[in-house]
């Protein structure tokens, strides 16, 4: 593991642990902190927290199946 | 006990206090917040202006805003909300997961310039004998 691969590696490590720790202190901190803090607005509306994964989840699973189809399609 | 029962024991008993706590049913007030961070909420509950979290003050949340917050959830809604939360989580330890694996892969650097130097060398020999590639 050596020069671009530790980057990169370090770049996945570093961008999951900044969004797991973002969602959990949007999820679990937020509701605690009063309404005219001025960290109120590094965070979305709390609906949002449940829309977005949501919403990625399904486009990872439109290019999949459209992936799969792909490859039906290439073998007959 | 077989392990699917220790799952579904451990998942009945956690699913039940949860439920417990978001409809209100112990003789305690669970606050606004804890329940926020239940996550029973529905989307289109926390847009409306009938959620008490959109109320000014909450000292005059009163017992008819109560009973409104809890009809209004749906057990499907509890669901999606869960599986956002399952989802995320999940994917940022396979991501990690991925990252530490690229960082901390054996690369053998010797090994590889070893066998460069090997192919070369058979290229060359061969190169000699006649054959060319």
């Amino acid at each position: 593991a050596t020069g671009v691969d530790r980057f990169v590696g370090a770049g996945m490590i570093g961008f999951s642990l900044i969004v797991f720790i973002y969602y959990t202190l949007w999820v679990i901190v937020m509701p605690f902190i009063d309404k005219d803090l001025a960290i109120q607005q590094f965070f979305l509306p709390r609906a949002y927290a449940v829309l977005i994964p949501i919403v990625a989840g399904v486009v990872l699973l439109l290019i999949l199946s459209k992936k799969a189809s792909y490859m039906d399609i290439h073998l007959s | 006990m077989t392990k699917l029962l220790e799952w579904l024991t451990v998942s009945a008993v956690l699913s039940l206090i949860w439920a417990a706590l978001v409809t209100d049913s112990l003789s305690f007030q669970v606050s606004d917040q804890i329940k926020d961070v239940l996550m029973p909420i529905t989307i289109l509950q926390s847009l409306t202006y009938i959620s008490p979290y959109t109320t000014i003050n909450n000292d005059n949340v009163t017992a008819a805003n109560d009973r409104i917050r809890v009809t209004a959830y749906l057990p499907i809604d509890c669901l999606r909300c869960k599986y956002a939360v399952d989802i995320l989580v999940r994917t940022c330890y396979s991501l990690a997961s991925v990252g530490y694996g690229v960082m901390t892969f054996n690369d053998c650097i010797e090994a590889h310039n070893s066998l460069k130097m090997e192919v070369s060398e058979a290229i060359d020999d061969l190169k000699k004998k006649g054959l060319t590639m």
